[in-house]
């Protein structure tokens, strides 16, 4: 009978704890990202959503950042741009009261590289995901035209009155950006409708897309003898960001360490002997002598090599 | 006045070397391969025409051949011999014999192109591809090959020998490991005349083109590869884009899977970095892991090589690993 008794009050006890914690998990949520997300853009929007006004700050702790919000009584979501670093990223989103810890949730996001051999293989649970379907939109509304407003090829005269602008704006502000992102025409590249509802993919390979304006280029790289293997697979973007980047021709790395990125056996070399048998050192651009996309030279050389 | 003769003894010299010269050409010459040639294959067809009136015989002789007397004979003008490739520049010379006396001779440089082997993935720029099997080229061959398709859509020959593709082509199937519709000669299989996404600029150069990349007809048959590594969360780049014939020879080969190279050799190809032959990870000791010359533990009666540990296709772990973790991989082989 008192075992009973103790069982009881045992179960009445998990029952409680669960009803405050759910209580509590349920003052806020974040409705985006969802835990493990896997993405390769070093930006993400976190999208806080509250139901109780048991705090009135919350703070979003990132790897780079920290960044305060205060709760405003008439409106329920709010979302912040983060930079995020590659590889596994925390993000603690946190509450408080009066300046006193209330809650806390956290999301893992790891951000993907083909391009560093240490972020090519994300762990098992990270896992890819997208915003852009009816149902998150749908939460978006309230305060977001969520309708793609771009004329076709017709650029914006301001770009802050795309309406894909006000979330996203973040990935065009590298220095070196890519025509149809810095203005803002996406669904020139995204308008891939996805069976999962997602709206806004790309085409698979993307040189699809890439090629509807660099038609000139295609039509010279195709009739060269050779073509480098991204080119010719179709990944333009291996190397390039097709939104912006710090480095010229948006490629993704500065360009040495792009192509010994795959080419190790030059870095190797390089770090050995400081040189390789086509004369690089750390001062010249492997793409002095060698073109990165097509020719018809052997060794993807720019000139003609005579010995 | 006297000018005028001058022109014309020159007009008449030049007229009579010129039908010469005609006459000459008819007596041999390579209809096949054009000079300057690039092949994917270690194998070319020889088409040679001869005239019986001023040749004998005909010798074939390359880099890499025991040369080959063809005896020419008034019933025919056109003679076929396949001949082997060396990788890189091959120089085939075709001599025509009348009484045992040289009466012409031409030779025609080929070239052996290998992606798998850098020092062969670049010919020289005097190089170029063509293409046989265009309607022009086919009606030299009419006289004595019937040129139609004569295989029934995926039935195999009871007599591969009576494939009309297989008495020129005979040799691309003469390696020890055959790819099945190669070595059943259900050639049109692939060899469709379809130009995929990246050789569209091949479009009707030849009847039987093979797509660019070759992926999609592969996986027609390999449906349950293609599921399988569609799952992994990783995959290797060739296989990946599609691109299967990079390490597979799809006609036949001496390696297993007919692959184009052995397989320490085929990754070791591209992945430079680890020609030295020891792996990045040190083991305990501080000792580097071998990657070939030694036998593989996880795999009775076979040397150890790259995909001993590694899967060439895909996998859901990192680095393309066999099995799901590091621990589990190194005991594959160390198990106790």
């Amino acid at each position: 009978m008192r075992l009973i008794n103790s069982y009881i009050k045992f179960f009445i006890f998990i029952c409680m704890s669960f009803v405050v914690l759910y209580a509590q998990n349920d003052s806020f949520e974040i409705s985006y990202p969802q835990d493990n997300r896997l993405q390769t853009e070093l930006t993400l929007n976190v999208v806080v959503e509250t139901h109780a006004q048991n705090f009135d700050t919350v703070k979003i702790i990132t790897p780079k950042d920290k960044i305060d919000i205060d709760i405003d009584s008439n409106k329920s979501i709010y979302c912040k741009n983060i930079s995020l670093k590659l590889g596994e990223n925390r993000i603690t989103v946190r509450t408080y009261k009066n300046e006193k810890f209330v809650d806390e949730k956290i999301r893992h996001v790891y951000v993907s590289s083909q391009l560093y051999h240490q972020y090519k293989y994300p762990p098992q649970k990270y896992k890819n995901s997208h915003f852009h379907n009816d149902k998150n939109e749908a939460k978006c509304v309230k305060c977001h035209d969520m309708s793609v407003n771009e004329v076709e090829k017709v650029a914006f005269i301001d770009v802050t009155k795309s309406n894909c602008y006000e979330c996203h704006k973040s990935i065009t502000k590298e220095k070196y950006g890519h025509a149809p992102a810095v203005n803002w025409l996406c669904t020139a590249c995204h308008n891939i409708k996805s069976k999962d509802g997602f709206k806004y993919g790309t085409i698979e390979p993307v040189s699809k897309s890439c090629f509807d304006c660099h038609k000139e280029n295609k039509e010279l790289w195709d009739a060269s003898r050779y073509r480098h293997e991204p080119l010719d697979s179709g990944h333009c973007n291996k190397c390039h960001n097709s939104h912006s980047s710090p480095y010229n021709m948006f490629v993704r790395k500065p360009v040495n360490e792009i192509c010994m990125g795959c080419h190790k056996d030059k870095h190797i070399k390089a770090i050995l002997a400081k040189n390789t048998e086509c004369g690089y050192d750390d001062k010249k651009l492997c793409i002095e002598c060698h073109t990165p996309h097509a020719t018809n030279r052997p060794f993807f050389l720019k000139n003609k090599v005579t010995k | 006045m006297r000018s005028c003769n001058y022109l014309k003894n020159i007009l008449l010299t030049l007229l009579f070397s010129l039908s010469l010269f005609a006459q000459e050409t008819a007596l041999l010459k390579v209809v096949s391969p054009p000079n300057s040639d690039i092949s994917d294959e270690d194998i070319v067809s020889f088409v040679v025409e001869a005239d019986s009136n001023f040749i004998d015989w005909v010798k074939i002789s390359g880099d890499r051949n025991a040369t080959f007397n063809i005896k020419v004979n008034p019933s025919h003008n056109y003679y076929c011999k396949s001949i082997h490739l060396n990788l890189g520049e091959n120089n085939i010379t075709v001599s025509g014999y009348k009484d045992d006396k040289l009466v012409k001779q031409e030779s025609r440089m080929v070239f052996l192109k290998s992606t798998v082997h850098k020092e062969y993935r670049y010919p020289p720029e005097k190089y170029s591809r063509n293409y046989f099997h265009n309607d022009s080229n086919e009606k030299v061959c009419a006289t004595c090959h019937d040129m139609s398709v004569n295989e029934v859509k995926d039935v195999a020959f009871v007599d591969v020998t009576t494939s009309n593709c297989y008495q020129c082509h005979s040799q691309v199937t003469a390696k020890q490991h055959g790819h099945a519709p190669a070595v059943n000669w259900l050639c049109t299989s692939c060899h469709s005349g379809e130009v995929g996404e990246f050789n569209k600029a091949e479009k009707n150069k030849t009847k039987y083109t093979v797509p660019d990349p070759i992926g999609t007809l592969c996986y027609s048959c390999h449906k349950k590869n293609k599921d399988k590594w569609d799952k992994k969360r990783f995959k290797h780049e060739p296989a990946e884009s599609g691109r299967c014939n990079k390490c597979h020879n799809s006609h036949s080969s001496p390696n297993p899977f007919f692959t184009r190279k052995p397989a320490w050799e085929l990754c070791t190809g591209c992945h430079k970095d680890k020609v030295a032959g020891v792996h990045i990870v040190k083991t305990f000791g501080r000792v580097m892991h071998p990657t070939h010359n030694i036998k593989d533990p996880s795999r009775p009666g076979k040397n150890l090589s790259c995909i001993s540990c590694h899967n060439p296709h895909a996998s859901t772990s990192s680095s393309l690993l066999q099995s799901s973790s590091a621990f589990s991989l190194c005991t594959r082989c160390h198990k106790k």
